[in-house]
């Protein structure tokens, strides 16, 4: 800064040093008045002192007004509680798995392991004595071996419940030592076995919702809750575990589903097995007969074969069929069970569950129509159900006459029960397919689905699946007051490529309400034998319907469906009921 | 007065830094009883878990079932047990109500029970 070249800045300087005390210098004593060009240094440094002062000051008012802010004065922003750390969340590393209603089926529990340090247990004989009392199951010897080991670390026993814990505590022999483990523990064992499958012991799911969630479930904090009750689950495995015991049968299977939903209620396939010990569990106990298995389901085909033909428009219920002669195509003859003389008509074929009159549709109805329905109700595809383990549909290629022939009552074609049961809930309630689910869904709200066969079809068919039940193969699935549907399957095993003639599955499948279908209840028994309360039989009638009607009778209180009474006499009536009844939606049809 | 002015300023200082002390002692104490308190709530939820598997686990639909058959006498509702409430016949007025005292089923066998004649209370309290 040159002041020459500044001209109105002179006349201020002066006086500034005229008025201004005269500066002492230290040494002197005396005061000096300074001038000239040591008064001009003078005067620049004050300045720039000034400047720097005035810099200072603002950056502290700056700094002090911030202080005052941030300390006195509140803001809005800022939380009136102090947030702390928040309280911890339990973390298991695998979220639990519950039921419908909120039941535990699954959780990850910590449990200890006991180990030891050989080197400080003082006494390994009277350890070994004492730890045999709390811990039983491991004998004295072999406590013994381990904990006169060389080493400096042994497992003892892993996985130990609370109380074995507290009673090792209680003994207070030293040397011994807990470690935390995460164990999954599954409180319903076997019940639930197929549907929630197992982890392994690093928590890798392996089957099941275990597997099919696995990564959904790593780390999640929520419950995933099933669509499974775990009352109706109960109520039919009781019923199959019975009907299994009563006809020496070598396994079962079984599923209730909503029929509005597509939410499997309960799903189960004997033999079971307990997820908490999967290793020690044969591999036919691990195989899911509902969802992996699939099998030639016999005549509850005929459900589907009627409903194409009259969702077409092949046949009225009024159409009627010669059955007297067994129908021969090639070297296959096909022929009836019980034969029953004269034409029948559509409703007696399916109540009487006549392979001669249900072949004879399917002739009119034809080939390429009866795989394009077939395609539609989902029977061509493995189930899209959430497990990993749903079989594949076994069929015929090339789709023959002969095929076309067998498949309408149930043989030459095999599929998962799972895709039966869906396919059935959508032939019965009012035509829509939903895919089935073993997740809760939201309540009061409409899962959506596709459309397989008309309302009015499916109003016929649930007609003619009372009608089965009341006057037809399925009186025994008849439970009182919970207007039960369906028909009876039983359909000889193919063993080694052959039908056998004593190996059979004998099947219901079923519905209830038939006035407004809530649940559809399907039973199928494997090689069950027919007894002296049978008449030796051991038919989807005589095996299946019975288990049916008695988990009809136990879950339908327990899901909330309200019994109907109706009047014997209107049941006895009902087949002219439901042949009037079509006539008159024909005549509103038109 | 500047000597004042100083001392003054050093014992605010020292006031302060000893009130410093003091609440970050305070909250360092209050921080091992958060502490403390999040191991407890840490232990508790691990006991609350286990407590609920055993409660499912003690819930086995199987178990409950045995357990009602042999102590309740109780089985399932059958169909014709239920009615609306519409369809039930409405009370006559002039038919006094008989005052018949209603215990709870049991079994004649066992023993456990106690005799028919006491009343309904210790029946249920078995």
């Amino acid at each position: 800064m040159n002041r020459r070249v500044v001209p109105p800045s002179r006349p201020n300087c002066h006086p500034v040093i005229d008025t201004l005390p005269p500066h002492t210098i230290a040494g002197h004593g005396a005061r000096v008045r300074l001038d000239g060009s040591a008064a001009r240094a003078l005067e620049t440094g004050r300045t720039r002192l000034l400047a720097a002062g005035l810099v200072f000051a603002l950056a502290f008012t700056v700094i002090g007004g911030r202080l005052v802010d941030l300390t006195l004065l509140s803001q809005n922003s800022e939380p009136k509680i102090a947030g702390g750390p928040t309280a911890p969340q339990r973390e298991t590393g695998r979220a639990d798995i519950i039921d419908r209603n909120g039941v535990l089926l699954a959780t990850t529990l910590p449990t200890a392991s006991l180990w030891a340090n050989p080197h400080q247990v003082l006494d390994p004989y009277d350890a070994a004595v004492q730890l045999n009392t709390a811990l039983p199951e491991l004998s004295q010897a072999e406590i013994l071996a381990k904990l006169t080991s060389d080493k400096g670390f042994v497992w003892l026993k892993r996985g130990l419940t609370p109380r074995q814990q507290y009673a090792i505590n209680r003994l207070g022999v030293p040397g011994l030592q807990f470690r935390q483990e995460p164990r999954r523990y599954y409180p319903h064992a076997s019940l639930t076995a197929h549907s929630v499958g197992f982890t392994d012991v690093d928590d890798n799911g392996l089957a099941g919702i275990e597997r099919s969630f696995d990564s959904d479930l790593r780390g999640a904090v929520q419950p995933l809750a099933l669509s499974i009750d775990l009352r109706i689950q109960h109520v039919l495995t009781q019923a199959l575990a019975d009907t299994m015991t009563e006809f020496k049968a070598i396994g079962a299977a079984g599923i209730v589903m909503d029929v509005r939903t597509g939410e499997i209620v309960a799903m189960t396939s004997l033999p079971d097995f307990d997820p908490n010990h999967p290793g020690s569990a044969l591999a036919d106990a691990r195989f899911n007969r509902a969802s992996l298995g699939v099998y030639e389901m016999g005549s509850v085909f005929k459900i589907f074969t009627t409903a194409m033909a009259l969702d077409g428009g092949i046949v009225t219920l009024d159409d009627r069929y010669d059955t007297s002669k067994p129908i021969r195509i090639g070297r296959f003859t096909i022929s009836d069970f019980k034969p029953k003389n004269g034409p029948l008509s559509v409703p007696e074929i399916l109540m009487y569950s006549s392979n001669i009159g249900t072949a004879r549709i399917a002739m009119d109805v034809g080939a390429l129509m009866q795989r394009e329905f077939l395609d539609r109700l989902g029977l061509m595809l493995p189930s899209t159900v959430e497990l990993s383990e749903v079989g594949h549909p076994m069929l015929p290629s090339p789709w023959r006459e002969i095929n076309m022939l067998t498949i309408s009552y149930g043989h030459g074609m095999a599929v998962s029960p799972i895709r039966l049961v869906s396919a059935v809930s959508a032939i019965v309630n009012g035509g829509i397919l939903r895919p089935a689910t073993l997740l809760r869904q939201p309540a009061n709200t409409e899962i959506p689905g596709t459309r397989v066969i008309s309302e009015q079809t499916s109003h016929q068919m649930r007609q003619l699946m009372r009608l089965v039940v009341t006057r037809g193969t399925g009186k025994k699935a008849n439970a009182d007051g919970y207007m039960v549907g369906g028909k009876t399957g039983t359909a000889d095993k193919l063993i080694g490529g052959k039908y056998a003639r004593d190996a059979r599955v004998a099947s219901f499948v079923g519905a209830f309400p038939m006035t407004e279908p809530r649940y559809a209840v399907f039973v199928m028994v494997d090689e069950p034998k027919g007894n002296a309360s049978t008449y030796n039989y051991a038919t989807g009638g005589w095996v299946a319907a019975p288990a049916v009607r008695r988990v009809v009778e136990q879950i339908g209180p327990l899901l909330g469906v309200e019994p109907i009474r109706t009047d014997p006499e209107d049941e006895e009536s009902e087949l002219l009921y439901v042949r009037a009844s079509a006539k008159a939606e024909k005549v509103a049809a038109n | 007065m500047r000597r004042l002015t100083g001392i003054l300023g050093l014992a605010v200082v020292a006031v302060a830094a000893l009130f410093l002390f003091a609440l970050k002692q305070d909250v360092r104490q209050m921080e091992d009883e958060l502490r403390a308190a999040h191991r407890d709530i840490l232990s508790q939820q691990e006991a609350i878990q286990v407590f609920e598997t055993e409660w499912s686990y003690l819930n086995q639909p199987a178990r409950i079932a045995d357990l009602a058959k042999r102590h309740l006498g109780l089985q399932p509702i059958s169909a014709a047990r239920i009615v609306r409430l519409d369809d039930l016949p409405l009370r006559a007025p002039s038919i006094k109500l008989a005052t018949k005292q209603i215990s709870p089923p049991r079994k004649p066998d066992d023993s456990r029970l106690v005799p028919a004649s006491s009343d309904a209370k210790a029946g249920s309290a078995q």
